[in-house]
């Protein structure tokens, strides 16, 4: 089974996450528990297919998912770095938001019964380059960079950070930013790559599942893009069985990526150590 | 000609006056110690110096010219770095990393130049560890090493360290205190914040003594002793009341023999019904073990603790910790020891709360114990005096033979702190057993019908002949 096709269709499935994660990760890694990253996720994807159907540029199309994503990352700071509000009830109140938000657009922006327009296509090249080096770019930026260290400073010790000169509250916005811009690109995927349409609820948990990868892969960049390929596979594997007539119901193997993916990241969490002040508001 | 001058340095906190006129001349070349009770306002004045509490009013001086110092990076560029008591790096990172986090640069760090320089600052300043180790690794001991080489790393040639010694094990003090000496022939100022005299004698060239917010001595250290730095240190001043003349105390009460845990080195004491013994001694010497041992979470070692008079009633050090639940309301606090126990304490039906019992027992508390706040105001919501009084009036609800405080009226205001003196007094001529642990040596005169002394974990016992401010002070520092 592990011919081209099938990596093919893994590669594609696991590319919204990965990008997802890896912004996510520069969040953690600064000290924000960024949980809203569905929500900005689905506004990205929504963003890129209204954008793309409207002026048919697949370029504008990622920019807006990318704005998109940002700006519900600025509402999401507001509250948890701004008001230090609690980070799971925002982020909880985005993804509503996102959800309903997206759907109610939809249908106020497309007449209900109507084929609903094609957003264009970025070919897959520009993605796995995209996504490979991002990867790069985080892994590299966070380990070997001084903004890097300062970084990981505020979500490991904010206090710490603060008593040597470094500006928390503003490594923590941009990280947060960067996060949000990320989720919007790993929407746009779903909506320029892996299918041309937009439809409710789309990303589907993808968001929680890349949360979920942030820790499984122990905070680092190539073992999150490992994970998300898990998923992709998973994901992969799972159409193919279904393709193929096996007896066995298809809502259960919808869900094996899910539980896959789970079962990985609960053998390995145990061992993972998260920053030292994730999701602590910091107070200076 | 002194290098650096505080003068006349005046600073409050809210309600609390931490410095009264402090000052603090600081020559070249010199190591400085600061001695002081706590709360004598030591730490205040070294964080005035490096720029982390700026004076309400007084003169900084350097070198002759006046300067003000109000941020720490002013005192950063002025050649002035503090050493914390903890460390104050970030354990998850590098040694190198940390060495390197708060200085300014370009956009890359390349591993090997990094580790290069680290390794050059920490052979300089005699810390043996690889630079890629996490700081998480290292013992209590090197993390205040690399933090000592971290701030002198930014070209610091005035270093104050804030009791850097206490966190240290012996072996460790002898290392630190030789770095110091080095420090010091290399041409830097040092301010030692310390209790120890023997560090002090040791190291030191002059001391200065703080007591009350103000300087109160400040001298040549060769040829001092302990009984004349601890009589600076603690004041002098009428020789306080001892048990009044023809009283007897009641039967024993507690009792601990050879009391081992960690932190405690072997603790003897009798404790009787009606008299209230008083153990003072500074902070850090024990008082928390005791405590944590006494609460019933640290546990014993080796040794016997008796309660004879059950039950042993504890009031915590820490009321807003460990004493009471801030967000839940007076008289919740007061009947959270019933919630453990709901049967017998009469204050649940069906396992429903009783709403006529909790109000009935939050009124006599408030009333008896002149509690401010009404039975639904949430503990947090009361003053510090309230919120004390509250802590002790829920301990007696059981009715204890031995009620055991800890710091009682620290950070209350004069009035607070009195009436709970006068609460703890009445108690203990009803009867009940008072063992008093305070780090506050007025206190301790005010109230101890006997007196001992923690000192490193072990006790001495004040002879009532020798009760005294010099005699304790004495014991304080580790006196014979």
């Amino acid at each position: 089974m592990l011919e081209l096709g099938f990596a093919f269709a893994a590669l594609r499935l696991s590319a919204p996450l990965g990008f997802a994660a890896l912004g996510e990760l520069v969040a953690q890694r600064s000290g924000v528990l960024n949980i809203g990253i569905e929500g900005m996720m689905l506004t990205g994807a929504f963003a890129a297919f209204a954008a793309g159907a409207a002026t048919g540029s697949a370029p504008l199309a990622c920019a807006a998912a990318v704005a998109a994503g940002t700006a519900m990352a600025g509402v999401f700071g507001a509250f948890a770095i701004g008001r230090r509000a609690d980070p799971i009830v925002c982020g909880t109140g985005l993804n509503l938001l996102a959800l309903g938000g997206t759907g109610t657009a939809q249908r106020l922006l497309y007449a209900p019964g109507e084929p609903l327009p094609s957003a264009p296509q970025i070919a897959w090249p520009v993605w796995v380059a995209l996504l490979a080096l991002g990867a790069l770019g985080v892994g590299l930026f966070l380990a070997y960079s001084r903004p890097g260290l300062r970084l990981r400073a505020a979500g490991e010790r904010a206090e710490a950070a603060h008593a040597q000169g470094i500006d928390v509250r503003r490594v923590r916005w941009s990280a947060t930013l960067f996060g949000g811009a990320c989720a919007g690109l790993g929407g746009a995927c779903l909506t320029l790559w892996i299918s041309d349409t937009f439809v409710e609820n789309m990303t589907a948990g993808r968001g929680f599942i890349a949360l979920a990868l942030v820790l499984f892969g122990a905070f680092r960049a190539w073992r999150i893009l490992a994970g998300a390929a898990l998923f992709g596979a998973a994901s992969a594997l799972q159409f193919r069985l279904q393709a193929a007539g096996v007896e066995i119901p298809y809502n259960l193997l919808l869900m094996t990526p899910y539980v896959l993916t789970l079962a990985v990241l609960a053998l390995f969490a145990g061992r993972v150590r998260p920053p030292g002040d994730l999701a602590r508001p910091f107070e200076g | 000609m002194p290098s650096i001058a505080l003068r006349e340095i005046h600073k409050r906190f809210g309600e609390t006056v931490a410095l009264s006129g402090a000052s603090l001349e600081l020559a070249s070349g010199e190591i400085h110690a600061l001695l002081g009770e706590n709360g004598a306002g030591k730490t205040t004045l070294v964080r005035t110096l490096c720029g982390l509490h700026p004076p309400d009013s007084g003169r900084i001086e350097i070198d002759g010219e006046t300067v003000g110092i109000p941020s720490p990076r002013r005192a950063q560029a002025l050649g002035i770095g503090l050493v914390h008591q903890h460390f104050m790096g970030v354990p998850a990172l590098s040694v190198a990393e940390n060495l390197v986090l708060g200085e300014p640069g370009g956009l890359a760090l390349r591993p090997r130049s990094l580790r290069a320089r680290a390794r050059e600052m920490l052979e300089r300043w005699e810390l043996d560890v690889d630079p890629d180790t996490p700081a998480r690794e290292l013992s209590v001991g090197q993390l205040q090493r690399l933090e000592i080489a971290r701030v002198l790393g930014g070209g610091v040639e005035t270093l104050v360290l804030d009791e850097p010694t206490a966190v240290l094990a012996p072996s460790e003090v002898g290392e630190l205190l030789a770095l110091l000496e080095r420090l010091r022939d290399e041409g830097r100022s040092l301010v030692l914040i310390s209790h120890k005299l023997e560090e002090i004698t040791a190291v030191c060239d002059r001391v200065s003594v703080l007591r009350g917010g103000r300087t109160v001595a400040s001298r040549e250290v060769a040829g001092l002793d302990a009984a004349r730095l601890g009589e600076w240190m603690v004041g002098r001043a009428l020789p306080p009341r001892g048990r009044p003349a023809g009283t007897t105390p009641g039967p024993l009460a507690l009792r601990l023999e050879g009391v081992k845990a960690e932190g405690l080195r072997g603790i003897d004491l009798e404790l009787h019904g009606g008299e209230v013994l008083a153990l003072a001694g500074i902070d850090g010497n024990g008082q928390l073990p005791l405590e944590e041992l006494l609460a019933g979470v640290r546990p014993l070692g080796a040794g016997e603790l008796n309660v004879l008079r059950p039950p042993l009633a504890l009031v915590s050090g820490d009321r807003q910790r460990t004493g009471l639940a801030l967000d839940l309301s007076l008289a919740e606090n007061l009947i959270l020891p019933a919630a453990a126990r709901p049967r017998q304490s009469g204050m649940f039906r069906y396992g429903l709360l009783r709403a006529g019992e909790l109000r009935k027992a939050a009124g006599e508390a408030i009333e008896r114990h002149d509690i401010r706040g009404g039975e639904r105001a949430l503990a947090r919501q009361l003053s510090g005096g309230n919120q004390q009084k509250l802590c002790i009036a829920r301990s007696l609800r059981a009715r204890p033979g031995v009620l055991a405080v800890v710091n009682p009226t620290r950070g209350l205001d004069v009035r607070a702190a009195a009436a709970v003196r006068g609460e703890l007094r009445a108690l203990a001529r009803e009867g009940t057993a008072v063992l008093l642990i305070s780090t506050d040596l007025d206190e301790v005169l005010e109230l101890g019908d006997r007196i001992a002394v923690l000192f490193r974990g072990a006790l001495s016992v004040v002879d009532p002949a020798r009760r005294n401010r010099e005699r304790i002070g004495e014991l304080m520092l580790g006196g014979e």
